[in-house]
């Protein structure tokens, strides 16, 4: 079986985030960078799919080349190989174009399954996994939490607002990966050891075509400063008694 | 220009969000003297065709075809329709199975797409420029949005729904039936037994973290919302303790929200928590530490055990009632 995962280098979730002067980019200085955390869960996914039934997971993701050092803990994490198209900061905040490049990579590999996270914390769009999909003529399921894989064909469930869907797909298919699906492991030593024999495929692509660009970036608008009502239960009727005729939201 | 939006049926109605995308609509139609036409993935109905002309569409496409859980079918109508009527704008109510659909009908028809959206303007050309959060709200980004047709999906809960009422007439489309024959089928609905509403819907949040010590404190986090028929919520701690399912998180790594009011017990406030809530309009925050970094973004706040306050307001809500 031939296993594809498509990885994002992000900023971690506890980052302070702040715009650099030119307004269209965050400031990088003190920027930690690791694997976005829905990533991991593909990972875990797609070695667990390789050690229950043999074959081969290959990793690919689109960044700076700073990334490169991010990006050793997936083969660290059990992916066999890793591909790494360099591209600039800025290129990334198109998702077609993105998905365009990706899935160009991917194609001549013609894997059985794919998997993304769910969605990149620094964008936020969730969009990248379901256009490959789309340019490859694959079916796709997102933010899915249980999987079970066969043959020919695949189980995967999702949680919606009205419940758990159990979805049925012919493979291949493209599958973006929810927390909870599995636990992803901490490498061991030997791991990191074996890791170091593994390779990082690089090449620069170039993002030309454009769908959609940044105008500028802004600070959130500071939240008013609130008040603190009390230090007991005596400060409950004024909490209900504000948010009724002060804030009008019950 | 010419401008969509699609509505998202709720019972044989259509949905508050969708009713807040049409007000969008409108307005973005008036400022291009251009047209607003929802598309409705429904079998024809007058109740949704009169809601669609109360909230300002001049025209309704119902495309009849309509699988609630699988996106390809609608998102093959949709894109049918923006084609056959060269339309510039499709804005849609966020929602993940909804983004499904517009990146499927993006890629079909090559537009452009910004998902999770908070305002959209125009430019001077007339080109949608959308406002977005990114980092899970530590940012704010306004992107042009190039290629037309332009898809934008609007985050729940932000864009009150304002009446303009117009007559709405029906229009066909020659859609070819059963453009597209999924490749996914579904085996099975397990319906959520819980009556609460969604965390991404609900104008009032719950939310428990830490501080409520135990997972079988949890219950205290559920009546006071009951109490105010709110959704519950719960920080990544909590979740990843094992106390709650996952489905409950609130922040970078779970869901961002925007209710009227958020109700925040035991919860400290790390920054991706506090990122998932920023756009809630009013934050209450009951913690027994005065140093919680969520006092510094609440509202109002009791520093206190909360073991005290929930059953308290838990009480004095019933006697409003």
């Amino acid at each position: 079986m031939k296993i594809v995962v498509c990885v994002k280098v992000v900023p971690v979730s506890d980052s302070i985030i702040t715009i650099a002067p030119e307004k269209t980019a965050i400031d990088l200085v003190n920027i930690k960078f690791d694997l976005n955390p829905y990533d991991e869960f593909a990972i875990e996914a797609a070695v667990q799919l390789k050690e229950k039934n043999g074959g081969e997971v290959i990793a690919i993701s689109l960044g700076p080349e700073r990334d490169n050092i991010s990006l050793k803990r997936v083969l660290a994490l059990g992916a066999d190989r890793m591909i790494h198209l360099v591209t600039a900061d800025k290129a990334l905040s198109d998702p077609l174009a993105t998905a365009k490049a990706l899935a160009t990579e991917i194609k001549p590999l013609s894997p059985d399954l794919i998997f993304c996270g769910k969605l990149s914390i620094d964008t936020g769009n969730g969009l990248v996994g379901p256009l490959v999909a789309r340019l490859l003529e694959y079916p796709f399921l997102t933010g899915i939490c249980e999987l079970q894989v066969g043959t020919d064909q695949l189980t995967a469930a999702k949680d919606t607002e009205e419940g758990r869907i159990i979805y049925e797909s012919s493979l291949p298919c493209l599958l973006t990966t929810e927390k909870g699906l599995n636990k992803p492991r901490y490498p061991s030593l030997k791991d990191i050891m074996l890791s170091r024999k593994k390779e990082i495929i690089t090449k620069n692509v170039n993002l030309t075509e454009k769908a959609s660009e940044i105008i500028q970036l802004l600070e959130p608008a500071p939240r008013p400063a609130g008040t603190i009502l009390g230090q007991s239960v005596d400060a409950v009727p004024e909490l209900i008694r504000r948010l009724r005729e002060e804030a009008k939201v019950l | 220009m010419k401008i969509f939006t699609y509505i998202e049926p709720e019972n044989e109605n259509i949905s508050k969000n969708s009713a807040g995308c049409l007000t969008l609509g409108r307005q973005l139609a008036d400022l291009a003297n251009g047209s607003l036409t929802a598309i409705v993935p429904a079998q024809e109905s007058s109740t949704m065709q009169n809601e669609c002309g109360r909230y300002g569409a001049d025209r309704v496409a119902f495309t009849k075809n309509y699988d609630k859980y699988i996106p390809e079918v609608t998102a093959s109508d949709v894109a049918n329709i923006l084609l056959q009527e060269n339309g510039d704008i499709l804005i849609l109510p966020d929602r993940p199975a909804i983004r499904d659909i517009a990146a499927i009908a993006c890629e079909t028809v090559s537009g452009s797409i910004a998902v999770d959206c908070l305002q959209v303007n125009l430019d001077s050309e007339n080109s949608p420029i959308v406002r977005r959060a990114m980092y899970g709200g530590k940012a704010l980004a306004d992107l042009k949005l190039i290629k037309k047709p332009v898809f934008i999906t609007i985050r729940a809960n932000i864009i009150p729904p304002q009446e303009n009422i117009r007559s709405a007439e029906t229009i066909n489309f020659p859609s070819p039936p059963s453009a597209v024959t999924p490749k996914i089928k579904i085996n099975e609905i397990r319906p959520v037994t819980s009556k609460r509403p969604a965390l991404t819907d609900a104008k009032i949040i719950v939310a428990g973290g830490r501080g409520i010590g135990a997972p079988e404190n949890f219950h205290l986090i559920e009546e006071l919302a009951d109490a105010l028929g709110a959704a519950v919520g719960a920080s990544r701690s909590v979740v990843d303790a094992g106390w709650v399912p996952q489905t409950l998180q609130v922040g970078q790594t779970g869901k961002t929200v925007s209710p009227d009011l958020y109700i925040a017990c035991g919860i400290s406030g790390a920054m991706q928590h506090i990122a998932g809530i920023s756009s809630a309009k009013y934050i209450v925050a009951i913690n027994n530490d005065p140093d919680a970094p969520i006092f510094k973004i609440a509202n109002y706040g009791i520093v206190a055990n909360l073991f005290e306050i929930i059953p308290e307001m838990i009480k004095l809500l019933r006697n409003i009632k």
